[in-house]
């Protein structure tokens, strides 16, 4: 037991290895320990109900769902798309006055030939929608006239006034 | 990429009772030492995404929970806690009786170390930690560690001496 003396006094010195402390808190958890070192019991005994202490219960919260980040990738596709479109109307549509009149060459073709001059063209394309919308006009009228017909033609709605003045004949003569 | 709640439970949460012990250790009051171990858990938990590239987690969250309650205990005693050189009061016949648990009665004798000193005692002896992983802890030497390891368990060896003498004296004068 003398090698028990040296690890304990060691021990209080802070010089034990990890196996003579090993040792030590093994000897002092068996029931042989001896009268002389009964006092340093409680010492291991304490040691070792700290250890059982636990901890309380420590819930998660709830992960909330976090948007990803757009990823940068994606904002340069987005970018270089929107280029592309600015750049393809531009080409498209060139910039028009405020009469709307092309400011470069005038050139269209009416009937095959070239016009050039932008008021004989207007005033062309004038005469063509004056004619366009007489003949939807006139072209309309026949179909208006035909739903009034249909209208007076309504089966049910005969029906229904044949039927009142049956009734009214009946209640007459009774 | 950032820590999901399996991730944390298997890696944050396996050293709580650590943890808690550390902060009973430090504030010495059950009530306080919960309220920091949720704080530190909460704040570990928001800051989970940099957990990851700790090295040494277990190293980094027990020096947190240290320095988080130490924080504490400077709000609540701004002048500091029990000085260093305190010695173990004499118990009265009453404590005597009341404790018969003589383990309680270490572990009060510990809380009576200075604070490094006690966490130092603790996580050697009741966490069975290295002394390496202690000084990466206290972030002091390991010869510090180990003269402060000393240093507390001779104070204990005194104290665990001046109790049973208390106690014999107590014995003879009642009997």
């Amino acid at each position: 037991m003398n090698n028990i003396d040296n690890i304990l006094n060691n021990y209080f010195e802070g010089k034990t290895l990890p196996e003579e402390e090993s040792r030590l808190k093994e000897y002092f958890r068996s029931s042989t320990v001896l009268p002389q070192h009964e006092i340093y019991k409680p010492l291991f005994i304490a040691f070792d109900k700290e250890k059982q202490i636990a901890a309380p219960v420590f819930e998660i919260p709830a992960e909330k769902n976090r948007k990803k980040p757009f990823p940068i990738w994606k904002l340069w596709i987005a970018a270089a798309s929107i280029a592309a479109v600015t750049l393809l109307v531009v080409t498209l549509f060139p910039h028009k006055n405020k009469v709307g009149i092309p400011s470069g060459d005038y050139l269209v073709f009416i009937n095959g030939n070239e016009v050039t001059n932008p008021q004989k063209a207007q005033q062309y394309a004038d005469k063509m929608f004056m004619q366009a919308d007489e003949i939807i006009r006139t072209s309309y009228k026949p179909i208006v006239e035909a739903n009034v017909i249909q209208t007076e033609m309504d089966a049910d709605r005969i029906f229904d006034d044949l039927s009142q003045k049956i009734n009214y004949i009946e209640s007459v003569k009774q | 990429m950032c820590m999901n709640a399996q991730q944390f439970q298997h890696q944050i949460l396996c050293y709580s009772d650590k943890l808690y012990r550390m902060a009973r250790s430090v504030l010495k009051d059950e009530s306080l030492s919960q309220d920091a171990y949720q704080e530190l858990m909460m704040r570990l938990w928001e800051k989970r995404g940099q957990l990851e590239i700790i090295e040494n987690q277990q190293a980094f969250v027990l020096t947190s929970m240290r320095n988080l309650c130490i924080d504490w205990l400077r709000k609540q005693q701004p002048n500091g806690e029990i000085p260093a050189n305190a010695t173990y009061p004499a118990p009265g016949p009453h404590q005597l009786t009341e404790e018969a648990d003589t383990v309680n009665t270490i572990s009060r004798m510990i809380d009576l170390l200075p604070e490094m000193q006690r966490t130092i005692v603790r996580m050697k002896d009741v966490e069975e930690m290295e002394v390496k992983e202690i000084a990466e802890i206290m972030s002091i030497t390991e010869n510090a560690v180990t003269v402060n390891l000393s240093r507390a368990r001779k104070k204990l060896r005194e104290m665990i001496l001046t109790h049973q003498q208390q106690e014999k004296l107590l014995y003879e004068q009642h009997r």
